[in-house]
């Protein structure tokens, strides 16, 4: 675990822990109940130092949201620990995880669904006071107002309702929800996919603005690799339930090693794309009910080898804090 | 070259229970045969009732064309009846959705629902039908066509189901193909997957492509000509490279530069140039240039009267009073 640091960071003691954690689902198939599993997440073992954003970025169904969940325990992990501040969080029980669900929230892709559409954004955002009962009672109302304007919003939306604002508007109280009990880490999942780009940006600047004002700590997940390199100070890239490859967001674009990472960046609308990895991928399915022995990237890989047919191959350092899970590229 | 389809002047209202919502307002577009034109802007700008319009889809007693032509091969698609736009329809000018799993019928195999295109419109009977479907199934990169017919859409993953969607809209070679956001709902290799297919499929079968999106980056991947739409209106027309090398709309510089940067390193301090602001209500009627309150170069006569559409040059036109 101890290498899931990175040379920069090495003097520094993480905030976050994530080590072997995996998450296994039960699904039920068809008609006669047939009983399957996923592997949702698959060992990841990683490290989240104060005041940084770490980028986890990966297409649908490879795990990033379940990370973010499990971090946050909206789920309970199969096996793996993840260690807050050196104290292990998946027994925390009562007072101690309400204290702990103050100090890292989450701020969802959807603000539609996110918020209750009964209550006010007052509302919304008087109940993290309550229940976290962080602030005094008379207070409360100034704080409310204090936290919407640093989220770029007047006074007047105390009052309003979700349907009454903008998708724009909807994530920024989400993120004003977060930010309003004063956690240290934040983890965004997708918090800008849903929105326009003009809108997108806004909300871009905002949570860097967020950043360098409260020193957050963020943990961004999103499948836009330009959304993420443009946020992210390291980036995980993730497949499958694992991480490929774990590097800083400028060492990781320039310099990317493993062929998942390759085909994404070459994916990138207008991105240049070297020869060997033009997409070479005609089907993107089929891939799906295979056992995963080796790595799970055999079937699409175009470099792949023997040995990747055999085993998962593990993370390893290649360079100074560049990480990557490839036989090929790691030998 | 003569010109495909001419859209001119054309203004699309949808007559709501909240009010008349201006979701197209007087928009010009020109098609020519194998040309691919993309149509960019965020939601809520018009560019999907556009691509109804064309096709004549607009939701029944809600949508209404209220001004304006739509000229398909010298032909005005507005006075056609019922039958004659039908024989149109997926034979000349066929439609891609975003979402391939809502636009394909779940309890239908996909062979028959490309087949039902194809008995539409030619007398030809089912073994021949189903060898055309084979044919495309495999032009659009399926392996196994002739078993993968027999496969309902929940068996194809999201990728395999918009290739299923291309095949149909192209099974019987239509002229001109409206895509309007086919990549959105897809995972980003995916995506690219299947823009690669559609500029293979149309350079091959020489169709002209109306391509929807609200990405500059894949916009910029696959269109030759792009019209900025903003609450209805196109507000800029340019070839694709003119645009981004040159953009003359304070709205398409602000779209640029709000899309994060795909190059350069320290970008963790760096901020993005933003639009203030949120896109319109098309409820409201705005006087003057729609983008005015949003501007940063607006002007006093922005908020009073619209402006006027201007050549920069023959192919690059802009609306937007500081180039008067």
């Amino acid at each position: 675990m101890g290498s899931g640091a990175g040379s920069m960071c090495e003097t520094m003691n993480p905030i976050l822990v994530v080590d072997s954690l995996t998450k296994v689902y039960t699904v039920t198939r068809g008609v006669m109940g047939r009983k399957s599993t996923i592997r949702a997440l698959d060992g990841v073992t990683i490290e989240v130092f104060k005041g940084e954003t770490l980028g986890v970025v990966g297409e649908s169904g490879c795990g990033k949201s379940t990370l973010g969940r499990l971090i946050v325990r909206l789920d309970e992990p199969t096996a793996g620990i993840v260690l807050f501040r050196g104290k292990n969080i998946s027994h925390l029980r009562g007072e101690d995880l309400m204290a702990y669900r103050r100090r890292v929230q989450l701020v969802f892709q959807d603000p539609a669904s996110s918020l209750n559409p009964k209550k006010t954004v007052g509302q919304t955002l008087t109940e993290p006071l309550i229940i976290h009962n962080i602030v005094d009672r008379n207070l409360r109302r100034e704080r409310v107002a204090e936290t919407i304007s640093q989220v770029g919003l007047s006074g007047d939306y105390i009052h309003r309702y979700p349907h009454e604002l903008s998708g724009g508007q909807r994530q920024r109280v989400g993120i004003a929800r977060a930010l309003i009990v004063a956690p240290e880490l934040i983890v965004a999942d997708e918090p800008v996919s849903s929105l326009d780009v003009s809108i997108q940006a806004q909300i871009l600047n905002l949570l860097k603005d967020l950043r360098d004002l409260y020193n957050l700590t963020y943990i961004f997940i999103s499948h836009d690799l330009n959304v993420v390199r443009f946020m992210s100070d390291r980036i995980a890239v993730m497949y499958r339930g694992r991480i490929m490859e774990l590097a800083s967001s400028y060492e990781l674009y320039e310099n990317p090693l493993h062929p998942y990472t390759r085909t994404l960046l070459a994916a990138i609308p207008g991105a240049k794309r070297h020869s060997q990895h033009s997409l070479g991928l005609k089907m993107d399915e089929d891939f799906y009910e295979e056992a995963l022995k080796g790595c799970p990237f055999y079937f699409r890989c175009n470099e792949k080898e023997n040995a990747c047919k055999e085993g998962c191959p593990p993370l390893v350092e290649t360079g100074p804090a560049h990480f990557v899970s490839c036989f090929v590229r790691s030998s | 070259m003569t010109e495909l389809l001419i859209v001119r002047d054309l203004a699309t209202h949808l007559f709501t229970p909240q009010g008349i919502i201006r979701a197209v307002d007087g928009v010009d577009i020109t098609v020519h045969p194998g040309e691919v034109i993309g149509v960019v802007g965020e939601s809520g700008c018009g560019k999907t009732i556009l691509a109804l319009s064309i096709m004549r889809l607009l939701p029944q007693g809600i949508g209404k064309i209220v001004r304006g032509d739509i000229v398909f091969e010298g032909r005005s698609l507005l006075n056609l009846s019922d039958d004659e736009i039908r024989q149109i329809r997926g034979s000349k000018i066929s439609m891609v959705f975003q979402e391939p799993m809502t636009a394909l019928n779940p309890v239908f195999r996909i062979g028959d629902q490309i087949m039902e295109a194809i008995f539409a419109h030619q007398d030809v009977d089912r073994r021949e039908a189903r060898e055309m479907a084979v044919e495309m199934l495999s032009r659009v990169g399926f392996p196994n066509p002739h078993k993968r017919i027999y496969d309902y859409p929940h068996q194809l993953s999201g990728g395999m189901r918009q290739r299923v969607m291309i095949a149909m809209a192209l099974i019987l070679k239509p002229c001109l193909m409206l895509a309007d956001e086919p990549t959105t709902a897809l995972d980003v290799t995916i995506q690219a997957q299947i823009l690669d297919l559609m500029k293979d499929l149309q350079s091959n079968l020489g169709t002209a492509i109306v391509f929807i999106t609200h990405d500059l980056g894949v916009v910029r991947v696959i269109a030759k000509h792009v019209a900025v739409m903003y609450a209805g209106e196109v507000v800029e027309l340019a070839p694709v490279e003119d645009l981004f090398s040159q953009p003359y709309h304070p709205y398409t510089v602000g779209l640029i530069e709000s899309t994060p940067p795909a190059e350069g390193a320290f970008l963790k301090e760096k901020r993005l140039n933003t639009i203030p602001g949120n896109v319109p209500s098309m409820i409201m009627q705005i006087k003057g240039c729609r983008f005015h309150d949003r501007c940063r170069e607006g002007m006093a006569i922005c908020t009073e009267d619209k402006p006027p559409w201007l050549e920069i040059s023959p192919s690059h036109g802009v609306r937007c009073w500081k180039y008067v």
